[in-house]
Order: C-alpha cells, then sequence, then structure tokens
C-alpha cells in the first residue's frame, strides 16, 4: 500500500504540480506583503503631517488612554474575561515598546489564512486534485493500474491518501512561505503577542464568555489546522468529481463554479434555509473564532464541522463505488 | 535452523503441487460468457479455452466483440454472465489470484508519457512483489528497447512504445500473455521480432498466449490454434493445421483435358479444369503415382502443386456479408 502511495505522489510531483502552486503562492504573498506594508507606512506618514506639532507618533499615549478607559468600564460582569484579556494585551504593547497597529509576521500570516480560505486556497487544491482520477482515463493509462493483481479499492484509496498529502503540503508551505516573507518585509515576529479568540455568536450578541488568551504562534497553529479541514473537504469533493468525469477540464470546471457560487448563494439567498448545507458556505471555519456576523443563521462551528465531515463522507462513498463498479471502456 | 529448513521443503513441496494441479487444467477458461450493454448483445454465450504453452489466435471484423472479450478477461468490463478463469481461479471471485497469472497490452500500450520507459517499468513492478532491477533489465533486452528505456516515453515512435507495452505485460512474469493487435505500427522486421519473441516464451517457458490481430499471415505463422469471432458469436474454433489442410492438388499440363479424362478413367477422380489449371481433390500419399500415370501417358507436367487455403481465405469466407451490428 505503501508502494502505491509513493507511486502516486511521485506521479503529482512528476507533472510539477506542487511547483506550479509554490509560484503561485509565492508571488501572491510577496504582492499582499509589499500592500500592506505600503499601507501601513502611507498611514504613518499621513498621520506625522496631520499632526504638526510632533514628529514622531505618540502611540504610547493613546494606548495607555485606551487601557485606562477598560479600566473604568471593568464592572460589567459578562465582559469581564475579554476585558480582561484586552487589557492584558494593550499593557503588553506598552511593555515591550510596540505600536499596535504596527504590522507583523504572525498577524499577517493569520490574515492571509482568514482572507483566504474559503475561495483563494480552494482553488489551488482543485488544481491539485482535479486530475487525479480524470487524468488517468484520458490518457489511457488507467488501464495500465487496473490490470494489476490489486483490487480496485486499494488504487483508488492510495490515490486519495496522496491528494491529502498533497493538500497537507500546501498548506504547510503557505505557512511556510508567509512566515518568510512578512518576516522579510516587516521585521518584527510578533509570535508571542497575547490574543483573544473563542467569541460566539449568539442570537444577535456577541458571547465574550469562554474567550481565552492564547499567544500568537498557538493562534496561527489553530487558524491553519481549521484551514487544512476546509482544504480536506475540498479535496475530497474534488476527488469524487474526478472519478465521476472523464476529462480534467471539466472536473476543474465544475468544483470552481461550485466554489464561487458559494459565495453567491450567502449573499443572495440567505434567507433559504437549505443554503446552510451547501459545503462552500461553511468553509470559513476561522471567522466563528473572531466572532463575526453570520449572513445565515443557524450556522455556527460545530454545524460547519458536521457539515463538511459529511460532505467528506458522501464524497468518498460516492467516488469509490463508482470506480470499483465501472467497466472501464478507454 | 532446523524449522527453517523443515519450513521451507514444505513450501517447495506445495509449490510442486500447486504446479501439478495446474498442468491438467486449462490456462484459461472462457464458458458461456455474454455481454449485455444497453440491451444489445455484444458478445452472446461465447466459450474457449487455452492450454499450457498455446498460442491462441483471435479473430474477427471490426466490431465482431473481440476487445470487449479481452477486457472482460482481465477484469476491465465484467461480464453479464458466465465464467472466466484463469488458471483455476475465478476473475470475479478471486481477482488477485487470477490477475497475478496475468500480463496483457489492451488497445494500445498507453503508458505514462511524462516518465522514462525505465521508470514507466520501476513503477509498475514496484506494485508486484520480489521483481528486481535485473529482471527488469532482462525483459528491457528482451523485447530490443536497451538503448532508449532512458528516453521519456513521449520521445517514442508508436513501434518502442508497443515493444515497452510488450515489457510491461512480461514484468509480473505471468503464466498468460494477453496481447490486443500488439503489432500495429510495427515495421515487418519488428513484426518478425515479435513473432519470434512470442513463439519463444511460449515454447520454452511454456507461457500461454492469445493473440487478437487482423494479420491473417502473421496468425497463422505464429498460432497453435485460432476461435474466429463474428458478430458476438464464434464461428470456429480450431487448430490452425487442420483447418488449413487441404486434399486440393493442382495441375498445368500440357493438355489439361487429357489429364482430366485419365483422373476420370484410371482414378476415378473428378477434376475440374479452372483457367490453365487442373484441381482435384485426391489422396496426397497417391500423388506420385497419378504423376507417373500422366508421364506413362505421354503427358507433360508444367506445374504441380498442393493447393494453399490460407486463413485469410477461411477468414473471409466466414464471416462474409460482413455488417457491423
Amino acid at each position: 500500500m505503501l508502494k502505491l502511495i509513493e507511486n502516486e505522489v511521485n506521479k503529482i510531483l512528476f507533472k510539477k504540480k506542487l511547483l506550479l502552486i509554490s509560484g503561485i503562492l509565492l508571488v501572491l504573498i510577496s504582492l499582499f506583503a509589499y500592500g500592506e506594508n505600503y499601507k501601513y507606512n502611507n498611514t504613518i506618514n499621513r498621520f506625522t503631517q496631520s499632526n504638526s506639532q510632533t514628529q514622531n507618533y505618540d502611540w504610547q499615549g493613546l494606548v495607555k488612554q485606551q487601557i485606562s478607559d477598560l479600566k473604568n468600564r471593568h464592572n460589567w460582569g459578562s465582559n469581564k474575561n475579554s476585558t480582561n484579556i484586552e487589557i492584558e494585551r494593550l499593557q503588553y504593547y506598552l511593555d515591550n515598546n510596540i505600536n499596535p497597529i504596527t504590522p507583523n509576521a504572525a498577524k499577517f500570516t493569520i490574515n492571509f489564512m482568514n482572507q483566504s480560505i474559503f475561495l483563494f486556497l480552494p482553488l489551488l487544491v482543485i488544481i491539485l486534485a482535479g486530475d487525479i482520477v480524470s487524468g488517468e482515463f484520458s490518457a489511457k493509462t488507467i488501464k495500465f493500474l487496473l490490470t494489476r493483481a490489486i483490487p480496485r479499492w486499494k488504487i483508488l484509496l492510495s490515490k486519495y491518501i496522496a491528494i491529502i498529502i498533497m493538500a497537507t503540503l500546501m498548506i504547510i508551505e503557505t505557512a511556510a512561505i508567509c512566515i518568510i516573507v512578512s518576516t522579510i518585509t516587516f521585521h518584527t515576529g510578533g509570535w508571542f503577542e497575547p490574543v483573544a479568540t473563542g467569541f460566539k455568536v449568539v442570537g444577535d450578541k456577541l458571547d465574550s464568555s469562554n474567550v481565552i488568551r492564547i499567544y500568537q504562534w498557538q493562534n496561527s497553529i489553530l487558524i491553519y489546522s481549521l484551514g487544512w479541514i476546509s482544504m480536506i473537504t475540498v479535496a475530497s469533493i474534488s476527488f469524487m468529481v474526478s472519478v465521476l468525469v472523464r476529462s480534467t477540464a471539466t472536473s476543474i470546471g465544475i468544483m470552481m463554479a461550485s466554489l464561487i457560487t458559494g459565495s453567491f448563494l450567502q449573499y443572495f439567498l440567505s434567507d433559504w434555509p437549505l443554503v446552510k448545507y451547501y459545503f462552500a458556505i461553511n468553509l470559513n471555519l476561522s471567522k466563528y473564532l473572531r466572532g463575526s456576523y453570520e449572513v445565515i443563521p443557524g450556522m455556527n462551528f460545530n454545524f460547519s464541522i458536521i457539515v463538511l465531515f459529511v460532505w467528506i463522507c458522501l464524497s468518498l462513498i460516492v467516488g469509490f463505488r463508482r470506480f470499483i463498479k465501472q467497466d472501464v471502456l478507454v | 535452523m532446523k524449522d527453517n529448513k523443515l519450513l521451507y521443503s514444505w513450501y517447495c513441496q506445495m509449490k510442486k503441487k500447486e504446479t501439478i494441479s495446474i498442468m491438467g487444467k486449462n490456462i484459461l477458461l472462457v464458458e458461456n460468457v455474454t455481454k449485455i450493454i444497453n440491451k444489445k448483445s455484444i458478445v452472446k454465450d461465447i466459450s474457449f479455452s487455452i492450454n499450457e504453452g498455446e498460442i491462441l489466435g483471435f479473430l474477427g471484423p471490426n466490431g465482431a466483440g473481440k476487445s470487449t472479450t479481452l477486457r472482460m478477461i482481465v477484469g476491465l468490463s465484467k461480464a453479464t454472465s458466465g465464467k472466466i478463469e484463469i488458471c483455476g481461479h475465478s476473475i470475479t471471485e478471486n481477482y488477485i489470484k487470477a490477475m497475478s497469472n496475468i500480463g496483457c497490452i489492451i488497445e494500445g500500450p498507453d503508458l505514462y508519457n511524462y516518465m522514462s520507459g525505465w521508470d514507466n517499468l520501476k513503477m509498475l513492478a514496484s506494485m508486484n512483489r520480489g521483481i528486481g532491477e535485473k529482471e527488469i533489465y532482462d525483459i528491457v533486452e528482451l523485447v530490443g528497447l536497451k538503448n532508449r528505456i532512458k528516453d521519456k516515453v513521449n520521445t517514442y515512435s508508436l513501434g518502442m512504445k508497443q515493444r515497452l507495452g510488450l515489457a510491461q505485460s512480461l514484468i509480473n512474469d505471468p503464466k498468460l500473455l494477453i496481447l490486443d493487435e500488439p503489432t500495429n505500427g510495427l515495421d515487418p522486421s519488428g513484426i518478425n521480432e515479435f513473432r519470434h519473441i512470442v513463439k519463444t516464451l511460449a515454447k520454452e517457458k511454456n507461457i500461454s498466449v492469445l493473440i487478437s490481430s487482423h494479420l491473417m499471415s502473421e496468425i497463422e505463422l505464429m498460432c497453435d490454434k485460432v476461435s474466429i469471432i463474428k458478430n458476438g458469436t464464434i464461428v470456429k474454433n480450431g487448430m490452425v493445421k487442420e483447418l488449413l489442410n487441404t486434399k486440393e492438388v493442382f495441375w498445368i499440363l500440357d493438355d489439361n483435358e487429357k489429364g482430366r479424362q485419365i483422373l476420370k478413367n484410371l482414378w476415378k477422380i473428378d477434376s475440374e479444369i479452372i483457367g490453365e489449371k487442373l484441381e482435384a481433390e485426391i489422396d496426397l500419399t497417391k500423388l506420385s503415382e497419378i504423376n507417373n500415370s500422366f508421364f506413362k501417358e505421354g503427358l507433360m507436367i508444367k506445374f504441380v502443386t498442393n493447393k494453399n487455403k490460407t486463413l485469410e481465405d477461411l477468414f473471409l469466407r466466414l464471416t462474409d456479408g460482413n455488417q457491423i451490428i
């Protein structure tokens, strides 16, 4: 079995797909990092120009003001926890002499994942996984795989594991490129800043009772793991489409269309309750932790995880069943 | 150490028993196989078999169901009904054991274009156990690809791809080779070499071969048996020698009419004059005596020979009015 997986991974590597993906990631991340740096410098310049008295941007005063404001509001019950954490965070900035709005590697890395988890990274996964089976059919090489003394399900399983490995590699690569590029651009890490996470939206209110304080590096691992779960879902569905369809272009096209449909559905059909069961809408797992506003009611973190899991299982069942039963006529 | 020795000798005995039990069985047994696609019977109730070391030619016009049958034998398609057994193992129930005895090329040697021939073979070999680089190299030498094996497959000519296809079918040391139109695109010397390789494998290593082809002349030279299929049914099953055996002789004499009368009066044999030939069906052992009697009557024999029936004649006759249903 291991040998089969090794063969499949080698085939993907031979086709230089991972290289292409790495190239795209590198270009895009570099552009974003440059853009963010540019924006930050602009903000500083604008501020110093308007503040004609001092040449320096006096952020320490601002932060001290914010802390005292928070301490005065300390008395409210349910927000006590999050307020404490916010105070701690601002104090950290003061203690370590860090300007809160300065971009750093940790914030950039996490932000990149937050922004790309629902559309950009899935597109890359689709490119990787889209032709794992349909490519073998169109090149007719599937005949050689299926006339060995190996049952069909093993062959298909090795292909599935190969794309899971590839998707995981891609996530790790995204993190690595983000960290490297942003550290070079911003020169600061920020990995040990405290940050609050665990906000929930209950009804229309922000529930901060279960908020905990973690470091940024822990936060980044958390966010990237959620990204991994989303990518595995996209990879599994891509895999199923690749089994059902004979041409690679159709396979990638169908997946991309389904992904983009998700964005539309979210805004145009938000009143239709069935929409929340669609996989593309549930891909954005990291937003739940930030406590952002829900467009479609009834969706929360547990719900999305379960929906994604069901989609994975269904895709695998359909894919395997079709592959094992069909007559190979190429 | 002693335990190991006992275990080893027991293992050898088991292997021997396995080989002996195979000798009695057919290597390939196809019984009453039918395939229905979209309510049309592509293959209707066909049966044939191959024994060890035999070469079977599978012939038929285009659309007769040859490829469909071959696909069913190797498990790419599923038969609607019937039994297919390789070395006694059913392809549907004992897939792994059945397939481990087969090497095949089905409709073209499509291998991974972006990898080299050597990488392709290594990859396919790694799916079986115990096949080392030496064995792969021997097979590469056998098919004649030694010089180009490390080049990418998309630089190969069709002939080279066919040789590579043959190589991959031999990788797992099979007892049955299934070759679907394997000489497509080979030049005459390639076809000759191919024939030589296949015959050597069959006789020396006792490998059974099932070849489907359109080249009648090649099938005639290579195969021991033929099965001719038309419209999904087998119209002829038999040994090549028997099918082509003929007792027809023809002469070209200086007076054919006189020769005809001699045959009728002296030998009681009916004969025909077609063009410049005098044709008759005779017992070949009496040929020299008949010739002698012609000479005695003063006739000159310009030409006498055994009328050769070719496989092509037989094939065309059996499959005339070829309509692809």
